[in-house]
């Protein structure tokens, strides 16, 4: 690697581990918005990052940040041992390093499919028309696009179209490369060829950042997993960590996509006739069965008006909350209660009739008692 | 058959044309004096600032006054009954019906008194005490009976041929003279070379003061400005020395006295009926216009001005064009708020009015030939509105793509040439072309600083043929060829710039 760094011609810094870009507390504002408020994050050489989180959370302005689309406010970003952020840095000769590829493609449509793969190589890496030909055709080979060389883009599909500027992208061979939304501009049908060359990209050991909304791919593809919310890496972990066992809330609720209904501070004198009528919105808005907004609301009843609030009353104050949640992908609702007092199971004691119906109407209970509060899950 | 179609169709309207413009309206009285026309029921022609305007408002204040700046069409504006009379120099006049103006008669009583008729003096000049040796000149002149044996010769006789004068071998000092080469017989074109009392006049005054001549043709109403400016020495132009025109030049002493009378439509009954047939007279116009006195040479000659300035200031205006797009693209809003600026007032002046500032007045006092005024000017136009053309044509291109070729490491000036605007130029020259033929047109009103151009020359036949339509038409009929074979030759251009992408080859590639 070392001696790689020698080769750029272009100064390198005392940094010599094997962080191709190293963030610091990157922000960027623009006049009404913060997009970014602090980042840093280091990415190492073989890395597959995926970047995923909810929109407007900077996801895309970090990616334009790192090869200086976007000037930070604030902050350094080093690349491959050069301070980008650096006013006397040579941008045109750190983004060669850096290959972008674009939600919407942004071939040159002047220029043929391997025109536009040729360009590159022949004007900024010196090479003859004939090597970048041949370099560009055995790229399109392995995309399955030879036979699209000499079709202008516009001749294309969205599939075709991402697929060849991945192709002119990776022809540059850069030492990294970026995917803003690859796949965000094209039809389902077609999301499945582009990520199959990402994946084979990853496999060859490129590195790689890629923002995605494809949590699937996500999962698969990626040796880390960025969650950006509110203009920073809200959680930063391994895949399996970020989307099986999120250690924070907003991601939890985020790789689940789950829908919120949340209630707090229930007592007696909780008004109950509206909540059920908020209970039956969010039901009929999630889409879920005329069942199951009836599962919900009768769990609302036997837990909270049968079971809990008769045996908090004149107890100490049971601060009783109710987040219900509705994850689209699995079908499933939940409803988790938690609330003070002694450690109690609302249908721990026996076979009563309440007891029974609830478990008729539900797929699974859980209780757990973890620092003195309970927590009591009915899923539906 | 649907060419010949089209043709027999383009006959006809050209035949309607013909017919509308001989339409007469409705007779007048018919006029026997002076006095009759002293009445707002009648429309009289004056010349711009000559003689006849000045008699015209001391002597006709009641008539309606229509102020003519040639001649010419003074002339053609009775003989159709626009106008009820028109007032002017009484030889120039009968010279114009001796050369075959038809249905027009003068009347007999002169109007007013008779003017001077004097050389007009720049007060720029840089001949010193030029207006002394003028008079001294003239004096000898008329001494020797030169002046009088001129006269006679080319307006009595009405017989003059350019005598040989020496030129000087060698000149102390340029004299530049203005004339206005459109009035037989003082100044008027004989096939190419310019001739009458005042073109003798003027060579004979070169030679006297030992100068090498340059003559420079303008309209009335250009001259007094020209000289004003210092473009010209002197004016020889069978010019009037009214008190109005005093404020502006010096006048010489008086070299002949002129009078000025009226025309006025002929009665009904003395007008020639036309006897030739359509084609025959159709015949005797093209030889009035092209074959008699060669001068179809002029017509040449004025075309390849008109397209000398055309392509000239069409090679320049885009690359100025080009170099304002650049200025709007900067960075700096003072740049590019100055590059904005000059595009809008160049967009909100009339060309004519463009020119004349730079000929009069930021070239005025500068020795600079007037084609190379009218290709800056024309550079000037034609740059502002390519730039913006352009600028749309750039801002069409897709802003993925530049972002596209930066990421890749491209510079942004790589990025612009190779990525943005080969695209741009795809938007924009379809436009430019269409821009360009207008541009070609344009260029029809440098008359206006002494170029002569394909209309000036048309104009100076006009005036010696006294012919309405066939000079008129057959101008038309060059600029539309003249422009077609242009917008031909730039789709060409398109083309090769621009190639078609059906090609499906790769340069220098063995594939």
């Amino acid at each position: 690697m070392a001696g790689q760094y020698g080769n750029q011609g272009i100064c390198t810094g005392e940094n010599t581990d094997q962080s191709v870009i190293s963030i610091r507390h990157l922000r960027k504002e623009y006049p009404d918005v913060t997009p970014l408020a602090d980042v840093s994050a280091e990415v190492k050489k073989g890395e597959v990052i995926s970047v995923i989180g909810p929109s407007g959370t900077g996801k895309s302005t970090l990616l334009r940040c790192i090869n200086l689309l976007e000037i930070p406010t604030k902050g350094e970003i080093t690349v491959d041992g050069v301070v980008t952020t650096d006013k006397k840095c040579k941008v045109n000769l750190v983004r060669r390093k850096m290959g972008m590829v674009f939600q919407s493609f942004n071939l040159f449509a002047h220029k043929t499919v391997i025109e536009n793969i040729m360009m590159g190589q022949v004007d900024l890496l010196g090479r003859s028309r004939q090597e970048a030909y041949d370099r560009g055709m055995e790229l399109l080979r392995g995309i399955g696009l030879a036979e699209k060389a000499l079709a202008f883009p516009d001749e294309l599909s969205g599939g075709q179209k991402q697929r060849a500027a991945i192709a002119r992208a990776v022809a540059m061979e850069p030492e990294i490369l970026l995917f803003d939304e690859p796949t965000s501009a094209l039809d389902p049908t077609m999301v499945g060829e582009v990520l199959s060359v990402i994946r084979s990209l990853a496999r060859q050991g490129m590195t790689m950042i890629i923002v995605t909304h494809e949590m699937k791919f996500a999962r698969d593809v990626s040796t880390r997993v960025w969650y950006m919310d509110q203009g920073e890496i809200y959680e930063d972990g391994l895949p399996e960590q970020i989307f099986h066992h999120p250690k924070r809330e907003r991601t939890r609720i985020f790789v689940r996509q789950l829908k919120v209904l949340h209630a707090e501070k229930i007592s007696c004198d909780f008004d109950f006739p509206a909540f059920m009528t908020r209970l039956e919105e969010f039901g009929r808005k999630q889409q879920l069965t005329q069942r199951q907004i009836f599962a919900m609301q009768l769990a609302v009843e036997e837990v909270l008006m049968q079971k809990l609030l008769p045996v908090g009353r004149g107890t100490e104050k049971m601060d009783i909350s109710l987040d219900v949640e509705y994850s689209e992908r699995e079908n499933l609702a939940q409803m988790r209660f938690a609330y003070g007092g002694p450690s109690f199971h609302p249908f721990g004691s026996g076979d009563d009739l309440s007891g029974r119906m609830m478990k008729g109407m539900s797929v699974g209970m859980e209780h757990r008692f973890v620092d003195g509060v309970n927590h009591f899950i009915i899923s539906i | 058959m649907a060419a010949k179609k089209r043709i027999a169709f383009l006959i006809v309207a050209l035949l309607g044309m013909l017919c509308l413009g001989g339409c007469k309206k409705q007779e007048n009285e018919k006029i026997t004096s002076i006095e009759q026309l002293n009445n707002p029921a009648y429309t009289i022609g004056v010349p711009e600032g000559g003689a006849g305007m000045y008699m015209a408002e001391k002597y006709l204040p009641e008539a309606k006054h229509k102020t003519f700046s040639g001649n010419a069409s003074g002339y053609l504006a009775i003989s159709q009954g626009k106008l009820d009379g028109f007032v002017y120099d009484r030889v120039m006049m009968e010279f114009a019906i001796a050369s075959g103006l038809e249905d027009v008669e003068l009347l007999e009583e002169n109007l007013g008194e008779s003017m001077d008729v004097a050389v007009g003096i720049s007060p720029k000049s840089q001949i010193d005490h030029l207006k002394d040796k003028v008079n001294q000149f003239l004096a000898e002149a008329k001494a020797e009976g030169t002046l009088d044996d001129m006269y006679d010769r080319w307006v009595s006789r009405a017989e003059g041929t350019m005598p040989e004068i020496p030129m000087p071998q060698a000149p102390d000092c340029k004299l530049k003279v203005g004339t206005t080469g459109m009035v037989q017989p003082f100044s008027y074109y004989e096939g190419t070379i310019l001739a009458g009392y005042d073109v003798e006049l003027i060579y004979r005054f070169g030679a006297w003061l030992n100068a090498e001549v340059e003559i420079k043709i303008y309209d009335y109403d250009g001259i007094i400005a020209a000289a004003q400016a210092g473009d010209i020495d002197c004016i020889m132009a069978n010019l009037n020395a009214t008190e109005e025109r005093r404020k502006h030049i010096e006048f010489s002493d008086c070299v002949y006295p002129s009078e000025t009378a009226v025309m006025v439509r002929a009665g009904q009954g003395n007008g020639a009926v036309r006897e030739t047939g359509f084609w025959a007279g159709l015949k005797d116009s093209f030889q009035g216009t092209f074959v008699e006195e060669g001068r179809w040479r002029l017509i040449v000659q004025g075309l390849g001005i008109t397209i000398l300035i055309s392509v000239l200031s069409g090679i320049f205006g885009l690359c100025l064009g080009f170099g304002i797009c650049m200025l709007q693209r900067t960075g700096y809003k003072p740049v590019r708020l100055a590059a904005a600026v000059f595009v809008r007032v160049v967009q909100g002046m009339p060309i004519v009015v463009l020119l004349m500032i730079l000929y009069y007045g930021i070239f005025g006092s500068v020795d600079i030939s007037e084609v190379l005024v009218a290709v800056i000017g024309f550079s000037i136009n034609f740059g502002a509105y390519s730039s913006e053309m352009m600028r749309t044509g750039i801002e069409a291109v897709d802003k993925g793509q530049s972002e596209a070729a930066l990421a890749m490491g491209y510079t942004r000036g790589q990025t612009f040439f190779k990525i943005i605007f080969p695209q741009a130029a795809g938007h924009f020259i379809p436009v430019l072309k269409g821009e360009f033929i207008s541009l070609v047109k344009m260029t029809s009103v440098v008359g206006y600083i002494a170029v002569q151009d394909l209309t000036k020359v048309s104009d100076i036949i006009r005036s010696r043929t006294m012919e309405a339509f066939f000079p008129l038409i057959v101008t038309a009929i060059i600029y539309f060829a003249v422009a077609n074979a242009m917008a031909a030759a730039l789709s060409f251009a398109e083309r090769m710039a621009v190639p078609k992408r059906k090609k499906r080859s790769i340069k220098g590639v063995c594939m």
